[in-house]
């Protein structure tokens, strides 16, 4: 009964459906792989650029390493979680930036003792919890990594609003340039570079909390896929790589007293990055 | 023709016979917004994220273009699109209150309204693997791989939601 009802309801709407102009849609598709391509040409005469003025400056070519061209036999390990608040076992895993199924995925590799969130992070606690998530809330250090397709850049401290998102283009260079200017609660404390990394050309920036933003719980700085994320942490350092034309950010949470030996895991998962395309 | 009655089924084509991104566009468009109407239960949204779809399809070029099954590859883009939406707005709601908006409906449904409205009490788990299995003909894995659940899970929405909507659709009987 119900079924027949749904089919009949399918049959109807279909046939009463609008049908929109192609065209527009073919052309904002154009447009979006423009700005892709120009984005990855720009950040490469950017990386070459740099790398010819230290080559000229240093003699040394090793001074920025070449873009690799990327891995065609990537390691894959097991889908991501998501954002469960549970433990990982050691090994490699698939994380998914972005919904757009043609974006890249990243496989990143952690060693025991890591949790599932948004992104895989790892943190202790004053007092044994029933679970990671109430854990969470006696935190007395943390550490953090995210990869995403970001939509927005929070333009006002402590708001997790999406009234005060400045909308990023889907480029490298427009993610750039609104995380060179952020005027949320973060700022930069180093001039950010063009450098290559992560097989992709890519610029670094490290931010911490601006002081009126420091200690605010609502401290978010990017619209990403999976929403609002990034903040909270005393130290962010932010990756964004520009792979084949799709812009993706990683982001490096620290904050606390971090023992030396979880900061060599948080800077060995990042550097065990890798993004490929599913075929 | 066949061609064509090939994709409008939703099935894998071989290389030579790869439709453009027009055709799959003529031949899918309908179908796949009316499914979204009835996984989102909102006319405008899911006519939105049917044509996002399209644009990531558009820009991916010939990334699309070797897909083996455009309109899985659309569907499935544009349930991913709804399903971070909606988490958005769920983050977004913790901070401040949601602000309510109507539902806009098709014109000319007439009787088959109440479907519409009854999916839409339904819980969002439950609406989605009903639209998914009744409107998109997909199987439960099929559901289960796509919204990322295990397939348990997808059956007992299914059951859930069918017995949930026959109610529904009987109480809107007896009121006529």
């Amino acid at each position: 009964m119900s079924e027949l009802k749904l089919k009949g309801f399918a049959e109807r709407a279909e046939e009463r459906m609008p049908l929109p102009d192609f065209t527009a849609l073919s052309d904002r598709g154009r447009e979006l792989r423009h700005r892709r391509q120009a984005a990855v040409a720009g950040v490469l005469a950017c990386v070459l650029a740099v790398a010819g003025i230290l080559v000229v400056r240093n003699d040394s070519p090793k001074a920025v390493e070449p873009v690799r061209p990327p891995d065609n036999t990537p390691v894959r390990g097991p889908e991501y979680p998501g954002p469960v608040m549970e433990d990982l076992e050691a090994g490699t895993y698939e994380l998914t930036p972005s919904p757009d199924p043609v974006y890249p995925r990243a496989s990143i590799t952690l060693p025991e003792g890591w949790n599932a969130w948004e992104g895989p992070n790892r943190f202790d606690v004053n007092e044994p919890a029933a679970g990671n998530e109430e854990a969470l809330e006696e935190i007395t250090w943390y550490v953090g990594i995210l990869v995403v397709e970001v939509y927005g850049v929070q333009t006002r401290p402590c708001s997790g609003s999406s009234e005060n998102v400045e909308t990023v283009e889907p480029t490298a260079e427009s993610l750039v340039r609104a995380i060179r200017h952020v005027r949320g609660g973060f700022r930069m404390t180093e001039t950010p570079e063009p450098l290559a990394t992560f097989g992709y050309p890519a610029t670094r920036f490290r931010l911490i909390p601006t002081d009126g933003a420091t200690g605010c719980e609502d401290n978010l700085f990017i619209t990403a896929a999976n929403g609002v994320v990034g903040g909270y942490a005393d130290i962010e350092d932010v990756w964004v790589v520009d792979v084949d034309g799709y812009p993706v950010l990683i982001d490096s949470q620290l904050s606390g007293e971090v023992p030396p030996a979880v900061q060599d895991e948080l800077e060995a998962a990042v550097d065990s990055i890798e993004f490929h395309f599913e075929e | 023709m066949a061609e064509k009655e090939t994709l409008a089924l939703g099935r894998a084509v071989p290389s030579e016979a790869r439709a453009s991104l027009e055709q799959v566009f003529e031949l899918s468009y309908r179908r796949l917004a009316v499914q979204l109407y009835g996984v989102v239960g909102n006319l405008p949204e899911a006519e939105d994220l049917v044509q996002e779809a399209f644009v990531r399809a558009a820009a991916a070029g010939a990334r699309f273009r070797r897909v083996d099954n455009p309109e899985a590859w659309l569907r499935r883009t544009a349930i991913n699109l709804h399903r971070n939406r909606w988490r958005k707005v769920r983050n977004f709601h913790r901070i401040r209150p949601r602000l309510e908006v109507p539902p806009a409906d098709l014109p000319g449904l007439d009787e088959h309204l109440v479907v519409v409205e009854a999916l839409r009490q339904l819980p969002v788990g439950q609406r989605e693997a009903v639209a998914l299995h009744y409107l998109a003909d997909l199987q439960v894995a099929e559901i289960a791989n796509l919204v990322g659940v295990p397939e348990g899970t997808v059956k007992s929405r299914l059951m859930r939601g069918r017995e949930a909507l026959a109610a529904l659709l009987s109480e809107e009987s007896d009121h006529e």
